[in-house]
């Protein structure tokens, strides 16, 4: 047996409800159990498990619905053909009615398949555009982490007023633990991974292994699935190396042999013993090859300030949140107040871990999924009115029906059931779009989405689609229930009745369109603003030009290349020999990459200004670049000069400092900076003579604002790995290949784990506002497009019927313009209003997504306007036809009917 | 049984299953007999609608029993042959043979 499985419980649920009750029903429940194990044990099929016990609700529960209902009416059946009264042994023939009225609804779909169709289509957009944005929500961020007990586990900030969410120093650390007793454990790792070559067996890989503390896999309680964790000595001095392989490293180099574990690898040239393999699923620090205990000494666990540590721990039962952070408090406290250099300021503040990695994420969802759920509302509107207009034309039915006895209360209901049966069509419609809508999503999203492989429709987003569906019932389907049943016997029956629409439907309908229309407007302002914000981002001025620069990440392989200076030389030789192609590109390189995120950052001050404390001292962004790194990359030089090949030859002297305007306006606000001394915390104190000014660069997103940031040269500490660039005249990619080629013909063994242009890196990190605006956009069209069918919906029946008055003022006399007056004076009034709701209703919520915006307010006068006149263009050409209609009204016609 | 009871194909597939599975004959077990022995796949819908039917013929009895734990806490129907239905049984089988009799050359050895 396989212990720890079951079967999907929504399917349980509603499975026990089509079965039999008691011992029959549980003992088909408890025959799919077994064989769901069994096929979770054995993983046969093709179909996973929990979609084969899906498939078996159907299966199995409807055959027995089916003869329970049949059952049922048979027996009434048989008792309404003899004498006396009607008793049924199951004592509910409200389920038998229900199963009539599904009957009849679908008999009567059948007669309108056109309205059917299109009420089902209608609803499931507005379903399916709400579900894909739950079903994104729910496997982002909904889903408990994948831990035992996961809701024990807290992240630790190290927190200041100017960095609020900060990683703290290993000291820090050490200090947690001895001063609280609130959590079980307190683990963490270096905020950094390292890229390290494992060599031996096959060709060198670059492998990335993140450092941790010993007893980080046991305070998420996660064993290894071969071998053991690390033991509390491996990390102290002079511990025999080890390291604990990822499951996926294990499969793709050792070929999943258990025998590794006790073996020894060879990374960095260093012997490493093998301990263990982590399971397939377990993969935290995010995109860790293998694992290393954090090294005692240096400068990893020794400084405090050092923040190069990620805390995570796990509360102590029953201990809440409020508990332990009130311990952390103090203990913060007391360690700001012992080093006041480094820690003045600072404190550190919990958050849970499903917070920390989904709550932006979740905040970002929820605001969508806020401004999504217009459309079905819309969607609604719609809907009720296309059915309000069918209960007109179906007056005549019901008032027969009423008439031979029927009671209006039961009518009601069948009108109800039919909105129930085209609910349920619309929820199937939205469920397939969810589906395919998230395979889309999932197709071009790239990272920015956690967890977004597992994207799929399960068993919360078909319950969340069915509430949605039903939820949605009372919105377009009571009020035409019930005016629709508001009928008089003796009109609806007279020749000819029913032609008219009575003056309050009609009333309700325009009510309705006001709605759709001001809802549709709202949706427009959304994805106007939207759209905007990302012309903005796009035209936004990145410091660099992206346009036609080929970007590569080259890792020369420490263990055969020295550090430095030799390194240096090896660099050189390259860009050299990449100047030599044809076309005589350019290349400079750099440590990191713009648009890749601010830091790593250095406590840097003016000389003349030295800081009183740590409050004062502001963490810079450091960048070695290489020389020609502003030219390449087209970063305008302001004042001084750029780096010479003479800069920083040797490593005792300090090097001069490129900075930038952020930097100007933090240290030097309305001074000439150059010849300066910028001090330099960078294990001693470095006085550097400021030679140069640069314009800003966007190092994080593109709608960041720019952050004080120095450049040295590359030459003055040569880097392993670099981050090349090439200026090309045509397309950067045809680049590529030479690239890849040049590079392996110099060495093999130096793999370059990414090449793009930087365009494309740019269109990656502008992927959440490009998704936001292209999905409310799209469905600010269909809103759109729906409100303007239900305007010409109310007005061509508007002119249907006015078509006799129409006709009799046109014989006597009447300007034809003055006819289509009246209709557009009619869709006028209507899309006005419309518009007015619709900005109330805008400026209420365009805060929501004052975040999102860039570049443009929430209240946009440009964007309101135009989203206005849009709209308006669109209702126009929407009554257009009906307008025309009644210009064609031929007066002998209307006459010859009377 | 005052009247003659009639068992068709499939009833009388499961009845043979039953018999073969002795103290094992619960509703799984049952499809899975049919399926290796008899080569004959039966949907869960119709094994659990014939087993009801054979109940309410009287030729099967069921017993329901230990809530077991791989079964999420859910019972056991085991079944069991009356003497009725053996009888059935027999009588349909010898109807079978009788009507077969001398057709060998036709339906193969």
């Amino acid at each position: 047996m396989t212990p720890g499985f079951s079967p999907p419980r929504l399917a349980v649920t509603i499975l026990s409800w089509l079965l039999p009750r008691g011992n029959r029903g549980e003992v088909i429940i408890g025959d799919l159990h077994e064989v769901y194990l069994e096929k979770c044990s054995s993983r046969e099929g093709i179909l996973g498990p929990d979609l084969w016990y899906w498939v078996q609700v159907p299966r199995v529960g409807i055959p027995f619905l089916i003869r329970r209902m049949t059952r049922r009416r048979l027996y009434r059946t048989l008792s309404e053909s003899s004498e006396g009264p009607v008793v049924d042994p199951t004592g509910d023939n409200l389920m038998s009615d229900i199963w009539n009225d599904v009957r009849f609804a679908i008999r009567s779909f059948h007669r309108n398949p056109g309205l059917t169709f299109s009420a089902t289509l209608i609803l499931g957009i507005g379903i399916g555009s709400i579900s894909l944005i739950f079903s994104i929500l729910n496997t982002a961020v909904l889903r408990p982490l994948p831990f035992e007990e996961s809701e024990e586990l807290v992240w630790v900030w190290g927190s200041s007023e100017r960095t609020p969410q900060n990683s703290v120093s290993f000291p820090d650390l050490v200090d947690f633990r001895e001063g609280t007793d609130a959590f079980e454990s307190l683990g963490g790792f270096l905020v950094f991974s390292q890229t390290q070559f494992l060599t031996g067996r096959d060709e060198a890989e670059q492998v990335r292994a993140n450092r941790v503390t010993a007893n980080l896999f046991s305070t998420l309680r996660v064993s290894p699935e071969v071998g053991r964790s690390f033991l509390p000595q491996e990390e102290e001095a002079g511990a025999e190396p080890v390291a604990i392989l990822s499951h996926g490293l294990w499969m793709r180099r050792f070929a999943g042999d258990p025998d590794v574990v006790g073996s020894v690898i060879s990374l960095e040239d260093q012997p490493v013993e093998v301990v263990g393999v982590m399971p397939a699923w377990f993969d935290f620090p995010a995109g860790s090859d293998l694992w290393l205990p954090i090294p005692p000494g240096e400068g990893y666990t020794q400084v405090r300030g050092n923040n190069n540590v990620s805390v995570l721990g796990r509360l102590r039962e029953g201990v809440s949140m409020e508990q332990a952070q009130a311990q952390m408090d103090v203990v913060s406290g007391n360690i700001a107040a012992a080093y006041p250099d480094v820690s003045a300021g600072w404190s550190a503040r919990l958050v849970t871990l499903h917070e920390r990695f989904f709550g932006d994420a979740r905040e970002m969802l929820l605001i969508l999924m806020g401004i999504v759920s217009l459309v079905p509302l819309v969607a609604c509107a719609n809907v009720a009115s296309l059915f309000l207009a069918r209960a007109a034309t179906r007056s005549t039915e019901i008032a027969s029906r009423l008439a031979v006895g029927a009671s209006r209360s039961r009518l009601v209901r069948q009108l109800l059931t039919e909105s129930f049966v085209i609910a349920l069509g619309g929820g199937v419609v939205g469920l397939a779009l969810a589906y395919g809508g998230g395979r889309a999503f999932r197709s071009f999203a790239p990272a920015a989405v956690p967890r977004l492989e597992t994207l799929g429709v399960d068993g919360a987003v078909m319950a969340f689609t069915l509430l949605v569906a039903f939820l949605m019932v009372p919105l377009f389907g009571v009020l035409p229930a019930f005016r629709g049943t508001d009928v008089r016997i003796s009109d609806a029956l007279k020749v000819g009745g029913g032609r008219g629409m009575s003056q309050r439907r009609t009333g309700v309908r325009n009510l309705l369109v006001v709605a759709q229309v001001a809802l549709s407007l709202m949706l427009l302002m959304a994805s106007g603003l939207l759209v905007r914000s990302y012309g903005n981002l796009l035209r936004q001025d990145l410091g660099f030009e992206p346009e036609g620069l080929l970007y590569a990440r080259v890792a020369l392989p420490n263990f055969k290349y020295e550090a430095f200076p030799e390194v240096q030389t090896d660099w050189d030789e390259f860009f050299r020999v990449l100047g030599d192609w044809p076309g005589a590109p350019s290349v400079a390189a750099v440590d990191r990459p713009p648009l890749t995120g601010y830091g790593p950052t250095n406590d840097v001050w003016a000389a003349e200004r030295p800081p009183s404390s740590a409050v004062d001292r502001v963490d810079a962004t450091r960048r070695f670049i290489s020389e020609g790194y502003f030219d390449v990359m087209r970063i305008p030089l302001l004042s001084g000069r750029a780096f010479q090949i003479t800069d920083g030859q040797t490593s005792e002297e300090d090097p001069p400092v490129v900075i930038n305007e952020a930097l100007v306006r933090e240290f030097f606000p309305g001074e000439d900076p150059l010849g300066k001394v910028l001090v330099f915390d960078y294990d001693i104190i470095r006085n550097l003579e400021i030679v140069g000014v640069v314009a800003d660069v966007k190092e994080g997103d593109p709608g960041s604002a720019a952050e004080p940031t120095f450049y040295l040269p590359a030459r003055w500490r040569p880097r392993l790995n670099l981050n090349v660039f090439i200026r090309t005249q045509g397309d950067p990619m045809d680049l590529a290949t030479a690239l890849r080629q040049a590079v392996q013909a110099a060495d093999p063994d130096i793999p370059i784990p990414t090449i793009q242009t930087m365009e494309g890196r740019l269109a990656t990190s502008l992927f959440q506002p490009r998704f936001r605006s292209v999905l409310v956009s799209l469905l600010a069209l269909v809103a759109m497009v729906l409100s303007a069918i239900g305007l010409y919906g109310i007005l061509a029946c508007f002119v249907r019927s006015r078509t006799h008055e129409i006709g009799i003022r046109l014989a006597l006399g009447a300007d034809p313009s003055s006819t289509t007056g009246l209709v557009m004076k009619r869709g006028m009034i209507l899309v006005g209003s419309g518009i007015l709701v619709g900005m109330g209703g805008s400026i209420v919520g365009a805060r929501a997504i004052q975040s999102w915006l860039f570049g443009v307010g929430a209240m946009d006068p440009l964007t309101f306007s135009g989203v206005s006149i849009f709209l308006t263009v669109v209702a126009l050409s929407a009554c257009l036809i009906p307008t025309l209609r009644a210009l064609r009204v031929d007066p002998v016609e209307v006459l010859k009917a009377e | 049984m005052g009247k003659e009871t009639y068992l068709g194909e499939l009833e009388q597939m499961m009845l043979m299953a039953i018999l073969q599975l002795k103290a094992e004959a619960y509703g799984l077990n049952i499809q899975r007999e049919l399926k290796e022995r008899g080569d004959r796949q039966v949907s869960p819908g119709a094994l659990y609608a014939t087993l009801d039917r054979l109940e309410g013929k009287g030729v099967v009895t069921s017993r329901f029993a230990d809530p077991a734990p791989g079964r999420g806490g859910k019972p056991r129907r085991y079944l069991t042959v009356t003497p009725e239905g053996l009888e059935a049984l027999q009588k349909a089988r010898s109807a079978w043979h009788r009507l077969e009799e001398g057709l060998d050359g036709i339906m193969g050895a």
